[in-house]
């Protein structure tokens, strides 16, 4: 009887929780049943057993059609999508990568030990970003009805074809995806190259770094806070680029996404020195105007930014409201 | 030619699939558990496999089409089922359609001539 129970669990196993021990009782004696009509036609109990189970077929399949539905990671419906857009970010990655690695070649030459880093830092970040995506497509899947609303299948009518208003929708469609490209550069920069972001200088015919743009040692250290900003552009920019229908709750999530990295991204500026605060005085010593330039450019990026993020906050609201 | 063998094989069991439900469904004015059931089919001629018929009375009992009740049998819980109401009254609709439907059926295969024509 071991088999049995063996068979039973390799079933239920793959049956969320709450009906598992339902249909363990009922296969259990269902199957007890079966083995003991083989029995009375005379089988011994062994030869039952190994009958009863063959003709009950693979435990996974009978859990499939307990479950009544296959069990998708990515389905049928978002697969075309989530290829294209792991095509195109993986794309994005190596572009970027490829510029960084020859940039750097151009400036300071590049040994095999740089080329082989930059071989297994492209690997590294294109299996990165492909895990991310595709924990992201798996939560928009598993998460479809709340986020989209799908058509009924059969009621169907003139009525449901994509209005003007959706083909507007293409340029958020575009957005999305320049929008995907530019962050996976980013993510790139910030996670691997940081200091490849400078102000250089040609002397003798050799391109030489000055100073960093940024502050290498404070964005190590909000690096997570960073991270989790561009997670958070990836998904709403994954919402854009991704074919799905206009629905409000769509607009909402992009809504709160667009609010939260707001408040984020001025928290984290106002909190940290982002720019290499000696960058102006690098270039030019003695032109004190240009640092204080300088001082006040990165003093007020953090409000410009902040007010393209509000108008883009304020306009999607809008067209929620509307 | 295995080929076309196959492509039949495929064909009937799709056809057999929608009989399914319609077939159980008659089967269950009173009280049967799985292994029963599917001996009273067979009996009846209808061949349908285990592991099929225990998701699908799972299913239906879902969808309030049946209904269901442990008993205690030497010893054993057993899983009754038995058509709910609601249940009764779809399976005289579904049996209708079928019905309907198996009249056209008969109009269109047994339609005058069926010899091949240049």
């Amino acid at each position: 009887m071991e088999k049995v129970e063996i068979y039973i669990n390799e079933c239920v196993k793959h049956l969320p929780k709450k009906h598992r021990k339902d249909v363990q009782t009922e296969l259990q004696s269902e199957i007890t049943s079966m083995i003991e009509r083989f029995m009375e036609n005379g089988d011994d109990q062994a030869t039952a057993i190994d009958q009863v189970l063959n003709e009950m077929g693979d435990p996974k399949k009978l859990a499939d059609q307990y479950l009544d539905r296959k069990a998708y990671l990515i389905g049928p419906m978002y697969y075309p999508t989530y290829l294209k857009v792991v095509k195109i970010v993986v794309l994005a990655v190596s572009i970027g990568l490829t510029v960084a690695f020859m940039v750097g070649a151009l400036f300071n030459g590049a040994t095999i030990v740089d080329f082989v880093r930059y071989i297994s830092g492209m690997f590294n970040a294109g299996l990165m970003v492909v895990a991310w995506i595709t924990v992201i497509f798996a939560l928009i899947e598993r998460n479809e009805k709340k986020l989209v609303e799908l058509p009924a299948e059969d009621d169907w009518t003139v009525k449901d074809l994509p209005k003007s208003k959706d083909y507007k929708q293409k340029s958020d469609r575009i957005e999305g995806v320049m929008g995907l490209v530019f962050v996976s550069i980013m993510v790139v920069l910030f996670n691997f190259e940081l200091d490849m972001l400078a102000v250089y200088n040609v002397v003798d015919g050799q391109f030489q770094q000055i100073a960093p743009i940024f502050n290498q040692q404070t964005v190590d250290q909000w690096l997570l806070w960073f991270n989790i900003g561009f997670a958070l552009s990836i998904i709403s920019n994954l919402i854009k680029a991704a074919s799905i229908r206009h629905s409000k709750n769509k607009e909402i999530v992009l809504l709160v996404i667009s609010a939260v990295s707001l408040v984020l991204f001025v928290w984290v500026f106002l909190t940290m020195n982002l720019f290499n605060p000696d960058l102006a005085i690098a270039i030019t010593p003695d032109v004190e105007i240009l640092d204080t330039m300088w001082q006040s450019f990165t003093n007020n990026i953090v409000w410009v930014i902040a007010l393209i993020g509000m108008i883009d906050i304020i306009s999607r609201a809008y067209r929620l409201i509307r | 030619m295995e080929d076309m063998q196959k492509t039949l094989e495929g064909l009937v069991l799709e056809l057999r699939r929608g009989t399914l439900i319609l077939s159980v469904l008659s089967q269950l004015f009173e009280k049967e558990y799985g292994y029963s059931l599917i001996s009273k089919l067979q009996s009846k001629g209808f061949d349908i496999e285990a592991g099929t018929l225990y998701p699908l009375l799972r299913r239906l009992e879902k969808q309030s089409i049946l209904q269901s009740d442990w008993d205690l049998i030497e010893n054993r819980p057993r899983r009754y089922y038995q058509l709910s109401e609601q249940g009764q009254r779809l399976y005289q609709q579904l049996k209708e359609e079928y019905m309907a439907l198996s009249a056209t059926m008969r109009g269109l295969l047994e339609s005058e001539d069926q010899t091949w024509k240049k």
